[in-house]
């Protein structure tokens, strides 16, 4: 953040303190972006969104676990919204250009989580992804445990059968 | 958290293998930081003190106003059009308009016809007993052709019903096929001498189709698109061919040639579906749907197997809904519909369907959709969602997890 608040009380703190949570999810919350939205340049537009409501927001969540579970699902929000009004459709990963050196995905895993959908993404990713534990992702996503294990038994299943049908296919 | 098995931990870490290979470009977290650096400092005065967000007031007090301004235009170009299109806002029962009322012999009526046109009707909401009930009586009054019946009950009461089997019945919904009374009589806005817009010179059709046409301009919805849309998704959509099957079978027992029979315009209705998960069975689904009815629950619902069941009932509240279930082809139909009079007179207002574990809604009264409230809008103006009206309804559902609210419309053609 700009130097120019050093000793501004008001604002100084909440500073140092939203820049605390932004280095240790920043980087996550863009991967959750590029996932739904499959374009690092609206990723990054939605990355900036879901930290602005962060630092906007008078209900901070507490504890790392709900920092991490409010940014991801607010994420997700704002990348649905996004892909709402602009009207598009994501563009498949596995058609984006290599960032950097990648590896050859193994199954292609990216794409298939790409196309969840959206609640199973979510609560996949914080699972898996972000080891939360259901309770939390629940009160997160604002619905109930045992949604959050349907999500994540559906989604699980939905990429098992695709990432099989890809290797068939391959195998074929 | 659950017990972590073996495969469930390969799949942990095949999951942040792949997302971990999502490299964040150079600079990238820099240039999101700036930003919000910026927004961060407009939010805070020289004093370091969070500022009144002016502008975010302003913006949202102009949007306000526009759509203020907006609306009372739509308002007043709905007003010019009204005496010549009623709008109802029940599809289960033709439109009484005041001017309709006065060229028939229905003047104690009128006052109750008014009032209905007046009065918003919400999704699932019946109104007044009293309000409803009459011009169901007189309005329902139709010809033959028109497909609609009116069903006289033994105590006298009557009941009206889609007729497309020609058939006489006592019971009006023990059949999948509601069946006809001998009580056929034209409906008000029928009769040969009426002059004016909406005239039915055969006493079933406008004379002016293109009149008709033109007092829609607005809401009409090319066919073709409407078509485009239903055909895509029965050819994409989950369930495909069955929920073709089931949606014509629900347009078959849903009561629109009445709407059709009254007035040459689009039946529009909204075919939701739910995503997967959302009702584990047909307990979830009620709540669901009586979420938002006021009065109501799942405990007041019913599900009947007849129509004498049904009206057998000791309903005191009004807003008692029932549901019939049908079943076609393996595929289950909850009509769940709500009591008009005391007599039991029924309307089916939302069918409720699943198809390899996906639910679907159909709504009859699409045409006001979203708001509930009669006024007939353009599909365009319908967002690709339900509404929701209790916090309850919000936690069962919400906007992400309806993957798609699909208009249906269907021309009919003037033959």
């Amino acid at each position: 953040m700009g130097s120019a608040d050093a000793g501004r009380p008001d604002s100084e703190a909440a500073r140092i303190a939203f820049d605390a949570v932004y280095d240790r999810f920043a980087k996550d919350v863009w991967r959750i972006c590029m996932l739904y939205l499959g374009n690092p340049e609206d990723a990054k537009d939605a990355s900036q969104e879901t930290f602005l409501r962060y630092w906007r927001t008078d209900n901070k969540p507490d504890g790392e676990n709900h920092t991490k579970a409010w940014l991801i699902v607010t994420a997700g929000n704002v990348c649905k919204n996004m892909l709402k009004r602009k009207d598009r459709q994501a563009v498949p990963l596995d058609s984006l250009p290599e960032i950097g050196t990648r590896e050859r995905e193994p199954s292609g895993l990216l794409p298939a989580l790409q196309k969840l959908p959206s609640k199973w993404k979510t609560a996949i990713l914080l699972h898996y992804y972000e080891d939360l534990p259901a309770k939390e992702i629940a009160q997160a996503m604002g619905v109930s445990e045992s949604t959050v294990f349907v999500f994540l038994s559906k989604g699980r299943k939905r990429l098992k059968e695709w990432m099989e049908s890809e290797n068939n296919e391959t195998n074929d | 958290m659950k017990q972590m098995t073996e495969p469930d931990d390969a799949f942990r870490s095949q999951i942040k293998k792949a997302v971990d290979r999502l490299e964040v470009p150079d600079g990238c977290l820099d240039e999101i930081r700036k930003e919000i650096g910026k927004e961060a400092d407009e939010d805070h005065g020289p004093d370091g003190m969070r500022r009144f967000p002016w502008r975010r007031v302003v913006l949202i007090a102009a949007a306000v106003l526009l759509t203020a301004a907006l609306g009372v235009g739509i308002f007043a170009w709905m007003r010019s059009v009204e005496p010549t299109v009623p709008v109802h806002p029940d599809p289960g029962t033709i439109p009484v308009s005041e001017a309709d009322a006065s060229r028939t012999d229905v003047s104690e009526n009128a006052a109750s016809s008014s009032a209905e046109e007046s009065e918003p009707a919400e999704p699932g909401q019946v109104p007044d007993q009293q309000e409803r009930s009459e011009p169901v009586i007189e309005s329902a009054e139709t010809s033959a052709e028109s497909g609609i019946r009116m069903e006289s009950d033994d105590d006298g009461s009557r009941t009206m019903n889609p007729d497309r089997s020609g058939s006489g019945s006592e019971d009006a919904v023990s059949s999948e096929t509601p069946e006809s009374s001998d009580s056929d009589e034209p409906l008000p806005s029928d009769d040969p001498d009426s002059e004016g817009p909406g005239e039915h010179t055969d006493g079933l059709l406008p004379q002016d189709v293109s009149d008709q046409n033109e007092v829609y301009v607005g809401y009409d919805v090319p066919a073709e698109r409407i078509i485009d849309a239903y055909t895509a998704f029965i050819s994409e959509g989950p369930g495909k061919g069955k929920v073709a099957l089931a949606i014509q079978y629900l347009t078959d027992l849903l009561p629109i040639d009445r709407l059709y029979a009254a007035r040459d315009y689009y039946i529009m209705g909204v075919l939701t579906v739910f995503n997967e998960g959302l009702f584990r069975g047909e307990e979830d689904m009620l709540r669901f749907h009586t979420s938002y009815i006021r009065g109501a629950s799942p405990e007041t619902v019913g599900i009947y197997d007849s129509y004498e069941q049904l009206v057998n009932m000791d309903f005191t509240d009004t807003y008692n809904l029932y549901c019939r279930t049908y079943e076609k082809e393996g595929v289950r139909i909850y009509a769940i519909g709500h009591r008009l009079t005391s007599e039991g007179g029924y309307d089916p207002y939302s069918l409720y369907f699943q198809i390899e574990g996906i639910w679907f809604r159909m709504d009859a009264n699409g045409y006001d959709f979203p708001d509930g409230d009669g006024v007939l809008r353009s599909p365009d103006e319908w967002p690709s969602g339900i509404r929701y009206v209790t916090e309850e309804q919000k936690e069962l559902s919400d906007v992400s997890t309806t993957s798609s609210a699909l208009i249906l419309g269907i021309k009919k053609a003037l033959e």
